[in-house]
């Protein structure tokens, strides 16, 4: 199988399959665009993704090598969170730091099954919860005043969903 | 504002930028950031009364992207796809950045068509031009309480008329046993 050379930010060289490099739609369009034979052994840099980080993805991109497109976005819908492979669980209990550097590379490789995946897991972290464990799981600082803090929450109890 | 001079400082600082308003104003702003802060100084310039520059600075953790808070608009907003309303509604108290993020038009939108399971129609969308997101989710939420209100009292009221004539009976029937004096 024909390899590709990856660079991390950190100047660390990844070998990686062609068509496991190319579930990035960033890489696989640089690739097109660039014209880039498969047979040159060019360096693609990323200036956006450490060795780490590189390293997770490309163990996601080569577990999920096999998988069909993912489907099209329907924001119709009521999307479901639940639907999270075990393997990938295991794969994302990782800080919330590289969760977050996870979604970033993603984001910015294009890989929409990994950003799918990792949007999901952080939006579970947040279902269902009172503010103030929101608070407590993500390390945010409540700026608020007290009766600020009331005026949004009277504010927003009329607009909550309740039937 | 009117030029920005790029200054590339040998000490510490990783940018100083340094601008002044369009004339006729003479405000003068500074922007500056270090490893460990940000910081942003802007100086009114009035003939009185005399105000301070002032200094807003925030240590650059602040910016660090790898928080909920600091996440680029498009996955932030991908996020709030896999969310409830209620979810939503209970992120925008966390905080006021939190607050400012929630409470765009565009989360507006997505909430509304959360709600109502389908795209805004025509009419909606040409509402939308005039008011927020958020008026059109709250009138239309109203609207549909309304229309449940009603349909729920038409119902408690054919039940109250149900239940007022069998106790008409009744009450016919105590009086008729009740002993008269």
């Amino acid at each position: 199988m024909p390899k590709i050379k990856l660079q991390s930010s950190d100047g660390e060289i990844f070998d990686v399959d062609v068509e496991i490099a190319k579930c990035s739609v960033t890489i696989k369009t640089m690739l097109e665009d660039l014209g880039m034979d498969d047979e040159e052994e060019e360096i693609v840099p990323l200036p956006n993704v450490n060795s780490a980080i590189l390293r997770k993805v490309l163990q996601w991109a080569t577990f999920h090598k096999d998988d069909p497109p993912p489907p099209e976005d329907d924001e119709n819908k009521e999307k479901r969170t639940d639907d999270i492979s075990s393997w990938d669980a295991d794969f994302l209990k990782v800080d919330q730091g590289t969760l977050f550097e996870l979604i970033l590379a993603a984001n910015y490789l294009d890989i929409k099954g990994l950003l799918d995946v990792t949007c999901k897991t952080v939006a579970n972290m947040i279902k269902g919860k009172a503010p103030e464990e929101i608070r407590k799981t993500f390390n945010i600082k409540n700026d608020f005043t007290a009766s600020e803090e009331d005026q949004v929450r009277k504010e927003n109890e009329c607009l909550f969903d309740i039937f | 504002m009117q030029k920005i001079q790029l200054r590339i400082q040998p000490n510490d600082d990783v940018l100083q930028l340094y601008s002044r308003a369009c004339s006729p104003c003479r405000d003068y702003y500074v922007l500056i950031v270090s490893p460990e802060y940000v910081a942003l100084n802007i100086w009114k310039i009035t003939h009185r009364p005399y105000a301070n520059p002032k200094l807003n600075r925030c240590p650059i953790e602040d910016f660090n992207r790898r928080k909920l808070e600091n996440l680029p608009v498009k996955i932030f907003m991908h996020i709030l796809t896999f969310l409830g309303i209620n979810d939503i509604l209970r992120m925008m108290r966390c905080s006021k950045i939190m607050f400012e993020r929630c409470n765009q038009n565009t989360v507006w939108r997505l909430i509304f068509v959360k709600k109502f399971a389908r795209f805004p129609s025509k009419e909606e969308n040409l509402l939308a031009l005039d008011y927020t997101w958020k008026t059109i989710y709250q009138k239309r939420l109203e609207f549909v309480l309304r229309a449940l209100k009603q349909k729920t009292d038409k119902e408690e009221n054919e039940k109250k008329k149900k239940r007022n004539s069998s106790l008409c009976v009744q009450r016919g029937r105590i009086k008729l046993s009740q002993p008269t004096n």
